[in-house]
């Protein structure tokens, strides 16, 4: 192996928070054995906001690249990959909710439901324990439960695979992100993976405050501030704690909590992960992003509005072994036993979440459905889709490696620059978080 | 195991007595390099601390042993008398020479003790 080379650059945009950071993944080379020469994939970029925060972890054997990401992509928008060819991920995951659906619970491919309430899927790159409950581990992992479960899309990866491989032009898709291994059941979930790791929502009117660069109405500002204080009466601050939760730049805190839904429970959520009885009821903290989109609410869908998420919170905390601490015995009025904000104040907090509705998400040419293109398109595509879809690489690469080694140094620029980002916008949202 | 007691200021500004037994002791017991062994290598070692609702806290080793640190950190279980309410039990730890509470972590359910990577 000779003609090494690493190049990694940093830039930093003008206060603007986002750093952009090109990888120029390790060439390797290799002397003499060159005679066919695979083009292989590219690294994919992933930005986001240095306050968000690098503690996220890309499986060494599924990095980032271009090829697979637009695989996962088409795969997700793929109808075949289900039993009766008519639901896709996107059924139940619409880009212009911000990848939910509109329903209290989905309804598969057996004309069943699904006994929870679809999820958004954005900022998944920082999420450690996914679905409501926390049960699986990683995108990779999770993938394949929507793909095969009966009440979804029901259908085995063997199947799919067998499918995949008869349908132009996903064999030259494969081998473009994958190489030799080609279209296999890992494969399937690897690309899916990678797709959605890429749906980064942070370009909200908050992150343009807490980048310097939006000035909320009064009302937002209100709003913000109740979301973030917790209510002391007897020193005059109102607040409703919101953020204890949902806090920080990412909008929720990777905790699993019973919010006082219900006093009895149908769905033990979280007890049924870790067969612990201190668990039942509880279930993960979900981000707020673009919350005003994803309606109906929480795990069950049980609530039509955003009001009445809020006069939950408010008025209607439903006591139990497991509710959580955080929640019992806080109120705005003194000796009070429910949050009680004013009506005033629930329209601030509904304002502030309106900050967080971020549009470009919503029409992100990257995630729309790659499909819906002509077929004279289709068939010159088909010719050599990397080539009209990819920059051309005259290097041979190997990214593998190559890409593993660049992502480490990556993650340490991120880290070491979020500081100077997080004292630039020592706004709201920003600090720690902590628990008791 | 011995008994401990501190009595500390929590997050609602008034002081609690807590009781339970040292951290060190429990690490001690379960086999984990304290004392006269915590020394060369093992100062990289770190103490990841877990509570139910996913929550974590990270202390050094080190932090943790009185030989080192001029204070006692306890795994309570007792508040005022009371075994720690639900929400806060079974386990807490309290520091109390930390002063703001946030490493005093509730619903204590796992610890880890592992070697830091750089
Ligand atoms: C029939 C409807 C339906 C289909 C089809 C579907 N999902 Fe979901 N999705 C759900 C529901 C419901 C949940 C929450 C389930 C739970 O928590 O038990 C969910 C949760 C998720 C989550 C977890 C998000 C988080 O924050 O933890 C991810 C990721 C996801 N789906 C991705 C996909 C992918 C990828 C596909 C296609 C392979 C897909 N879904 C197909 C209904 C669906
Ligand atoms: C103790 C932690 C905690 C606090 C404090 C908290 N939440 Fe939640 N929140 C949760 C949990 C856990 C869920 C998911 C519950 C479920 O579905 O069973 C949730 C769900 C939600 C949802 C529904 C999300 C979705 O995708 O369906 C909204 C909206 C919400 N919370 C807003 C708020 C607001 C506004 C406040 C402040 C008034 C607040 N939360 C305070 C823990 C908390």
């Amino acid at each position: 192996m000779s003609g090494r080379r690493k190049v990694l650059t940093k830039y930093k945009l003008g206060g603007s928070g986002w750093i952009v950071t090109i990888l120029s993944a390790t060439f390797c080379v290799f002397a003499g054995m060159v005679s066919v020469t695979h083009k292989a994939p590219v690294p994919y970029e992933l930005k986001y906001p240095a306050n968000f925060g690098s503690r996220f972890t890309i499986p060494a054997d599924n990095p980032t690249t271009q090829e697979g990401v637009y695989l996962g992509r088409m795969l997700f928008y793929e109808k075949r990959l289900s039993a009766n060819n008519k639901l896709s991920c996107e059924s139940c995951h619409e880009q212009k909710r911000a990848f939910t659906d509109g329903r209290p619970v989905s309804m598969g491919v057996d004309g069943s439901f699904t006994p929870r309430s679809s999820m958004s899927l954005a900022n998944l790159l920082w999420v450690r324990n996914f679905f409501w409950d926390g049960r699986s581990q990683s995108l990779e992992a999770q993938a394949a439960f929507p793909l095969t479960d009966p009440h979804e899309m029901g259908q085995t990866l063997a199947e799919s695979v067998k499918k995949l491989q008869k349908t132009a032009p996903y064999p030259a898709l494969f081998q473009g992100a994958f190489g030799e291994t080609g279209i296999t059941e890992q494969n399937i979930l690897k690309a899916l993976a990678q797709f959605e790791r890429t749906l980064i929502s942070a370009d909200s009117p908050y992150d343009r405050y807490m980048a310097g660069r939006y000035q909320p109405t009064e009302t937002e500002l209100r709003g913000m501030q109740l979301f973030e204080n917790g209510p002391d009466p007897r020193r005059g601050i109102r607040g409703a704690n919101c953020g204890h939760c949902h806090g920080g730049p990412k909008t929720f805190k990777e905790l699993f909590h019973n919010n006082g839904l219900d006093s009895a429970f149908t769905d033990p959520g979280r007890e049924k992960v870790t067969a612990q009885s201190m668990d039942k009821g509880r279930f993960r903290v979900p981000t707020l992003r673009n919350i005003l989109l994803t309606a109906p609410y929480m795990h069950d869908g049980r609530f039509k509005t955003i009001e009445s998420v809020l006069d939950h919170y408010s008025e209607h905390i439903q006591q139990s072994a497991t509710l959580s601490s955080f929640l019992q015995d806080i109120s705005n009025e003194e000796g009070g036993k429910s949050l009680s904000l004013a009506p005033q104040e629930k329209q601030d907090i509904i304002a502030f979440l309106g900050m967080l509705t971020d549009s470009a998400f919503m029409t992100n040419p990257a995630f729309t459905n790659p499909h819906s293109i002509s077929k004279a398109q289709q068939h010159a595509r088909n010719q050599d889709i990397q080539q009209q879809i990819f920059p051309v690489r005259s290097t041979p690469v190997r990214p593998h490696n190559a890409y593993v080694r660049a992502n480490r140094g990556y993650t340490n620029c991120l880290r070491r620059s979020s500081h100077a980002a997080r004292t630039q916008s020592a706004g709201l949202g920003i600090h720690e978080a902590s628990q008791p | 195991m011995k008994q401990v007691s501190h009595k500390v200021k929590d997050r609602d500004g008034k002081e609690h007595e807590f009781k339970g037994v040292a951290l060190i002791e429990i690490l001690e017991k379960a086999g984990v390099t304290t004392g006269a062994k915590l020394r060369g290598e093992n100062l990289v070692k770190y103490v990841l601390i877990t509570a139910a609702d996913g929550y974590e806290v990270l202390y050094a080793l080190a932090e943790i042993d009185p030989e080192f640190a001029d204070q006692l950190i306890l795994l309570a279980t007792e508040k005022d008398g009371q075994p720690l309410p639900a929400g806060e039990g079974p386990f807490r730890i309290i520091t109390p020479k930390d002063k703001k509470p946030a490493r005093w972590i509730r619903e204590v359910r796992s610890i880890k003790i592992a070697f830091a990577k750089n």
